[in-house]
C-alpha cells in the first residue's frame, strides 16, 4: 500500500488518474489534511491493509479504505 | 391426560402401546437423521476415558517424587495423557454445543414461521415475530460466543498452541535428570493444558493477527511530497502524451518501471507515477528521463 502525502489537490489527482491507467484494479482514496494539503493512499496487486494517517480531519478519513 | 397416558406407555404392561409408539418413532428415524445427521457426522469417535491409574500415576506429587529419568519420562507422560483425553472431551463439546445450538434454532424458527404462514393475520404477526427473536437468539450466540467461521479458527489454533508445547515436553523428556527437572516439566506440563483453552485459543490467533498487521506496516510505502523537476515533467509527459492510446501510455509506464528497477528502486506495489514524483528518488529519475531522450 502507497501513502502519497502533504500533495496539492491537483497533484493528488495526477497521482490518483496515473495510477488509474496503469493500474485499473487499483483502489484509491484521497483525504484532506488538516494543514490543508492532500493525501492519497492507494493499493494495487491485491494487498490489503488499513491506513491510518494522521492529520487527517474526520470527515476526510471516511474515504480512507478500511475506515 | 394426553401426558398420563404418555408415561403410562412407556412401562412393560402396556407393550401394545408401546410398540406402536415405537413404530411410529422408527418412522420418525430416517427425518431426523436426515435432517440433523448421521452418527458419522458427530465428527469424534468413540473412545475410552482416562484410567484411574493413569490420572494417579500423573499426578504432581508422583512427577515431583521423581528421582530418575525413567520415572520422569513415565509419570510426565501419564499425565499428558490425561490431558490429551480430558481435551479431547473438551474438543467435542465444543463441537456440538456449536453444532446443537444451530440445529435446534433453526428447527424452531421453521416451526413457528410456518405456523404463522398457515394461521394468518394477526396471529401470524406474532408468531412471526417470535420466530424472528429465536432468529436473532441464535445469531446472538454465534457472534457472542463463537461464530462459524471462528470455530475452526479457534480448533486450529488450540491444537497448533498443544503441538509447540507438546514438542517443547518431549525434547525435555530426552535430557537428563538435572536439564529437565520434574518441576521443570509440570510447569510445562500445566502451559501443556492452558494451550488446551479456548481464551488461549484467541491469544494466539491475536497474536498472529498482530504479526500480520506488523507485516502490512512494513509494506507500507509512505512517500512525502511531489517532485516537480524537469527530469519528472519530461517522463509524465513521455508516458501521457496527448494522441496516445491507454494500452500505449500503460505500455511506457511500464517501461518507465523497469528502468527505475533497473536503478536499483524496488518498484513492488508502487504506480509508476508514485516513483517519477517522489523527491525522494530525484537522482534515479533524472538517470531514468535521460534513457528516455531528457537533455538535461
Amino acid at each position: 500500500m502507497v501513502v502519497n502525502s502533504d500533495l496539492t489537490e491537483e497533484q493528488a489527482d495526477q497521482i490518483i488518474e496515473t495510477t488509474k491507467l496503469e493500474y485499473p484494479d487499483a483502489v484509491t482514496a484521497k483525504t484532506k489534511q488538516k494543514n490543508g494539503l492532500w493525501t492519497v493512499v492507494y493499493r494495487i496487486d491485491g494487498q490489503t491493509g488499513v491506513v491510518v494517517a494522521d492529520n487527517v480531519t474526520e470527515q476526510d478519513a471516511d474515504g480512507l479504505p478500511g475506515a | 391426560m394426553a401426558r398420563r397416558s404418555t408415561v403410562a406407555s412407556t412401562r412393560p404392561d402396556r407393550a401394545p402401546r408401546r410398540q406402536s409408539a415405537s413404530r411410529g418413532l422408527l418412522a420418525v428415524l430416517p427425518l431426523v437423521a436426515a435432517v440433523s445427521g448421521c452418527a458419522s457426522f458427530e465428527g469424534y469417535p468413540e473412545r475410552l476415558p482416562a484410567e484411574p491409574m493413569v490420572v494417579e500415576q500423573g499426578s504432581a506429587a508422583a512427577i515431583l517424587g521423581c528421582a530418575d529419568e525413567t520415572c520422569r519420562n513415565t509419570r510426565v507422560a501419564a499425565r499428558m495423557y490425561a490431558i490429551d483425553t480430558n481435551f479431547s472431551e473438551f474438543e467435542q463439546k465444543l463441537f456440538q454445543q456449536m453444532r446443537e445450538a444451530g440445529f435446534s434454532t433453526d428447527v424452531l424458527t421453521l416451526g413457528v414461521t410456518s405456523a404463522g404462514a398457515a394461521s394468518g393475520g394477526a396471529a401470524a404477526s406474532v408468531l412471526s415475530a417470535i420466530g424472528a427473536g429465536i432468529t436473532g437468539s441464535r445469531a446472538a450466540f454465534e457472534k457472542e460466543v463463537l461464530g462459524d467461521k471462528a470455530l475452526p479458527a479457534i480448533h486450529s489454533s488450540m491444537r497448533a498452541n498443544r503441538a509447540h508445547v507438546r514438542a517443547r515436553i518431549l525434547t525435555g523428556l530426552s535430557k537428563p535428570l538435572k536439564d529437565y527437572p520434574p518441576g521443570i516439566a509440570l510447569t510445562d506440563l500445566e502451559d501443556y493444558y492452558s494451550s488446551g483453552t479456548v481464551l488461549s485459543a484467541l491469544i494466539g490467533i491475536t497474536q498472529r493477527a498482530a504479526t500480520a498487521a506488523h507485516e502490512a506496516e512494513q509494506q507500507l510505502v509512505s512517500i512525502s511530497g511531489f517532485a516537480s523537476t524537469d527530469a519528472a515533467n519530461f517522463l509524465y509527459g513521455y508516458a501521457v502524451a496527448d494522441g496516445l492510446s491507454d494500452a500505449e501510455k500503460r505500455d511506457r509506464l511500464n517501461r518507465i518501471a523497469a528502468q527505475y528497477k533497473a536503478q536499483g528502486v524496488d518498484t513492488r506495489g508502487i504506480a509508476t507515477i508514485s516513483l517519477i514524483r517522489n523527491p525522494a528518488l530525484a537522482g534515479q529519475t533524472a538517470a531514468v528521463a535521460r534513457g528516455f531522450g531528457w537533455k538535461g
